[in-house]
């Protein structure tokens, strides 16, 4: 193996010091949250692409891993990474040989970025998509982290388009998430904002139309907030909302405020 | 290749002069700039190895509930360095992903 060396220098003057130079690694292992090979909704059809780039990585497993089920023995693609950007298109059909929604774990043998797009064709030409990157295992919310270890997605509530959200569990054990909505200003939505879901290991779902379970309205600036309620589990989050008239889709990932 | 490096060289310099005053390697890719104790007297950095001929990223298709996590493949340290470049201590975190089930 290439042995590299990162110098970093580090400078003395009296009484003080300070240093020169960073270095930002990518990671070993992560999720992409979504990636389909399969139809929407409004004639929607959903393609995911994959870039995966390299800073030291030979080897990437990869797991597809189909939404709601157990996917512990799913079985991993192995991908070389021969340059410093592979490229899978219609990861989902092409490296996989499957169809449908779910998630994308992978682990390399040296640091990674990752980062898809999902898209649909266009009425009469092009496409609609949304990038959606790959996200770090230590990203995701884990228990006993309080309100401030929950993730949090901000959606409006607008006619003619569709918040879906998703929910990855991340760990090899079934996870319990607590779904709570909530107003701008930080009250519980109007509706059926709170419930539960049930996420068997590396299993994911998708809520689509997640406003739908509000009393109807327009409402700017809702909460979600997604949190582990088991003893254990990990879990990360995103929100995708579509406008229905053409299928064009914005992404947010899953945030929280602490550690 | 990209930033990622199998070893970290700290080079100590004399702001006033530009004269190197030493030079120490840290095995693993820093993972953390350089924090200084309030005196001054010695500054930590966090390194991660990442030991990629580990046995148990194997060299065909894994399954998933069996295949290691990214922590069981790397270490991360904290190591101590004085002011005249000699490493004071190092600690392993050793983190394990509690609360996740099983490293995950």
């Amino acid at each position: 193996m290439t042995r590299r060396l990162l110098i970093l220098a580090v400078l003395f003057v009296a009484g003080a010091s300070t240093v020169a130079v960073a270095a930002v690694p990518g990671h070993l292992e992560g999720y992409l949250p979504t990636v389909a090979k399969a139809n929407g909704r409004f004639g929607s059809v959903w393609t995911t692409d994959v870039w995966i780039y390299q800073q030291g990585a030979s080897t990437i497993h990869l797991w597809f891993n189909p939404a709601d089920q157990d996917n512990t023995d799913a079985s991993s693609v192995v991908v070389t990474l021969d340059q410093p950007v592979t490229v899978l298109t219609d990861v989902v059909g092409s490296t996989f040989g499957a169809d449908g929604v779910g998630s994308v774990h992978y682990l390399a043998d040296g640091p990674v970025v990752v980062t898809s797009r999902t898209w649909t064709t266009a009425d009469p030409a092009g496409s609609f998509g949304q990038t959606i990157p790959g996200v770090p295992l230590e990203d995701a919310a884990v228990p006993d982290t309080g309100q401030a270890g929950a993730l949090r997605m901000l959606v409006d509530q607008l006619d003619g388009f569709r918040t879906n959200l998703g929910v990855t569990n991340v760990s090899r054990v079934p996870a319990t998430v607590a779904v709570d909505i909530f107003t701008a200003d930080g009250d519980p939505a109007p509706g059926s904002s709170s419930f539960t879901l049930e996420l068997p290991p590396f299993g994911m779902t998708q809520v689509n139309d997640l406003l739908n379970r509000l009393d109807s309205g327009v409402r700017e600036g809702l909460i979600v907030r997604v949190g582990v309620t088991s003893a254990e589990g990990a879990i990360t989050a995103y929100t995708s909302t579509v406008d229905n008239a053409t299928n064009d889709a914005s992404y947010q990932q899953g945030s929280r405020f602490s550690y | 290749m990209g930033p990622h490096a199998d070893s970290l060289v700290l080079v100590g310099l004399d702001l006033a002069s530009g004269n190197e005053l030493w030079r120490t390697e840290v095995a693993g890719g820093m993972v953390s700039l350089p924090q200084f104790a309030p005196d001054g007297s010695q500054f930590y950095v966090t390194v991660r190895d990442v030991d990629v001929d580990s046995p148990n990223f194997g060299g065909g298709p894994m399954h998933q509930g069996d295949a290691p996590s990214a922590n069981q493949l790397m270490s991360t340290m904290v190591v101590a360095i004085g002011r005249d470049g000699v490493i004071r201590w190092s600690l392993d975190l050793a983190s394990g992903g509690a609360g996740m089930g099983g490293g995950q």
